[in-house]
């Protein structure tokens, strides 16, 4: 995988620098690595420690991708091992962890390693593990160079497809007393969204990303008990009636009022373009890159042009933008990865191959030969 | 064999294929009536041939081709075309000479755009000719329009080829 020397350059800059270097730094996901784990045959991943924009067909594992990430973050801050939270956001039958390995005839084994910096997470596991205990865990100068306060104030997210805000009521608590087969990533997006604002006013950068998505959501949002509330002009509109794409407005004020996104926090976000009007994409984007230029790193799935050509049209010379194309490769058979930072350069773009081909049926239709 | 130039760009037309630059000292009525650059005799069809060429070395040179593209996908020259295709049917409609079904084709020799960005133009232009026979016409003025580019136009009309001068045409 091609890395622009000027990426390599800042991904790297934080690296080594010992116990002085700030959280938001240190926190920055720097390698993910994959063997015959799910979708992948091998993968070798340096993002960006600015924004990551995922594309390929479906089936080609950006999801699978950014979940492992998550799993590691927070197997880093939290203390589950890393195992344990990979089964509860992969959900393999049965909890049979072996499941999570590539499926070929015979034994086989899967390797799942993330990288921050010096510091690693690593699991590795066979196809005939029954749980995740049986997987061999190792990591790697997590406890030395984070320390505990640096770990606690770092705040990492994953909001996935599904909406989940208007759902909130009664589910924490289901989740946490019932096995109930649900991803924990719809658990963990409400936890939180749940967190309390942070205390005093807030800064200066906040406050403009605040602003801006109140401007777009003509509103702000509140949380009362276990429900969540638009409050506007017109009084206290409750999520079940708030359209869909709207709400994911609501959940990202959420996020960055209550601290949740800032320096040093990484944000994974699932097909953002889901039930949200492209009207509304420039604002989205531009309050994404306001995000990372503050030092939060960006991981987004996609399947929509215009998410990726607004990022293409919005970043500036100083934002730091990789696109990762994944796409199944025609000799090996194999999922793999092309990354650039320019947009034209996006090969295979299986989302202009898409307009393409629409294109080409256009064509066809003016020259009036499409019969 | 007839060859057509318009800046850089270069289409030749092989017998039996006939053509003409329509905008030239020719037309006559240029102080008040806006021309397609070519016109293009095809067996079955005729073609309006308006020719916008952002990556022509010379536009390049001086920056106007970053421009002329955000100004094409916003839309603002979608008028222009428009009243070129109209005043260009005009004055071939007074000189007897519409008989075949015609198609605009717009050429924007643009390695900025992408196919997404051409089917936006396309549509747009679509609206504004308008094409087909809407309520209650009875018979076409524009039978349809494509925005494409020299790839695009050399698939779509493999024996016309599009060229461009300063690559050795």
């Amino acid at each position: 995988m091609a890395l622009p020397d000027a990426l390599k350059r800042a991904a790297c800059s934080d690296i080594g620098k010992g116990e002085g270097v700030a959280a938001a730094t240190l926190n920055r996901v720097t390698r993910i690595k994959l063997k015959q784990f799910t979708a992948f045959e091998t993968l070798d991943l340096t993002p960006s420690p600015g924004v990551n924009v995922f594309l390929g067909t479906n089936g080609t594992g950006k999801t699978h991708l950014m979940k492992v990430a998550y799993a590691a973050c927070d197997a880093r801050a939290t203390g589950v091992p890393f195992p344990e939270k990979l089964a509860r956001l992969f959900l393999p039958s049965g909890r049979n962890f072996g499941r999570l390995v590539k499926r070929r005839p015979g034994r086989s084994k899967a390797v799942a390693e993330v990288e921050w910096g010096n510091a690693r997470v690593r699991a590795s596991f066979s196809s005939q593990a029954r749980s995740p205990a049986s997987a061999t865990v190792s990591a790697r100068k997590v406890r030395k160079l984070v320390t505990p306060a640096a770990v606690a104030t770092s705040q990492f997210v994953y909001i996935p497809v599904k909406e989940m805000l208007a759902n909130a009521p009664g589910f924490r608590s289901l989740y946490s007393s019932r096995d109930i087969h649900f991803e924990e990533v719809y658990s963990d997006i409400l936890d939180r969204a749940f967190l309390p604002p942070y205390r005093g006013a807030p800064d200066r950068t906040r406050r403009r990303l605040l602003d801006a998505l109140r401007k777009v959501l003509e509103g702000r949002v509140q949380s009362k008990g276990e429900e969540f509330f638009l409050v506007n002009r017109q009084g206290k509109l409750e999520f079940t009636l708030l359209a869909e794409g709207l709400r994911k407005l609501g959940l990202l004020w959420l996020l960055i009022q209550n601290g949740t996104l800032a320096e040093g926090s990484i944000l994974f976000w699932d097909e953002p373009e889901t039930n949200l009007n492209p009207k509304l994409f420039p604002a989205l984007i531009e309050i994404l890159l306001e995000l990372q230029r503050e030092g939060v790193q960006i991981f987004v799935a996609t399947h929509d042009y215009l998410i990726l050509k607004q990022f293409d049209l919005q970043a500036g010379k100083a934002d730091r933008l990789l696109f990762h194309a994944l796409f199944m490769d025609s000799d090996s058979g194999n999922v793999a990865c092309s990354s650039t930072n320019s947009y034209v350069d996006i090969a295979p773009n299986a989302i202009a191959e898409a307009f393409s081909d629409v294109y080409d049926r256009e064509i066809r239709r003016s020259l009036g030969t499409h019969q | 064999m007839i060859t057509l130039e318009e800046g850089d760009l270069r289409l030749d037309l092989p017998d039996p294929v006939t053509g003409r630059k329509f905008d030239d000292a020719a037309h006559g009525l240029s102080h008040c009536m806006s021309a397609v650059d070519w016109i293009v005799e095809l067996a079955t069809k005729t073609c309006f041939v308006e020719v916008k060429d952002p990556d022509n070395p010379a536009a390049k040179r001086h920056g106007q081709s970053r421009e002329f593209v955000d100004g094409f996908l916003s839309g603002e020259l979608d008028k222009n075309l428009r009243t070129k295709f109209r005043d260009t049917f005009l004055y071939e409609w007074a000189c007897d000479r519409v008989g075949k079904p015609i198609l605009y084709v717009v050429i924007v020799a643009s390695s900025a755009m992408d196919d997404a960005q051409r089917i936006t133009r396309m549509d747009s232009l679509r609206r504004e000719l308008p094409v087909g026979t809407p309520d209650p016409w009875k018979r076409p003025v524009a039978k349809d329009c494509m925005v494409v580019g020299v790839e695009t136009w050399n698939k779509s009309f493999p024996e016309l080829r599009l060229s461009r001068l300063s690559e050795g045409a």
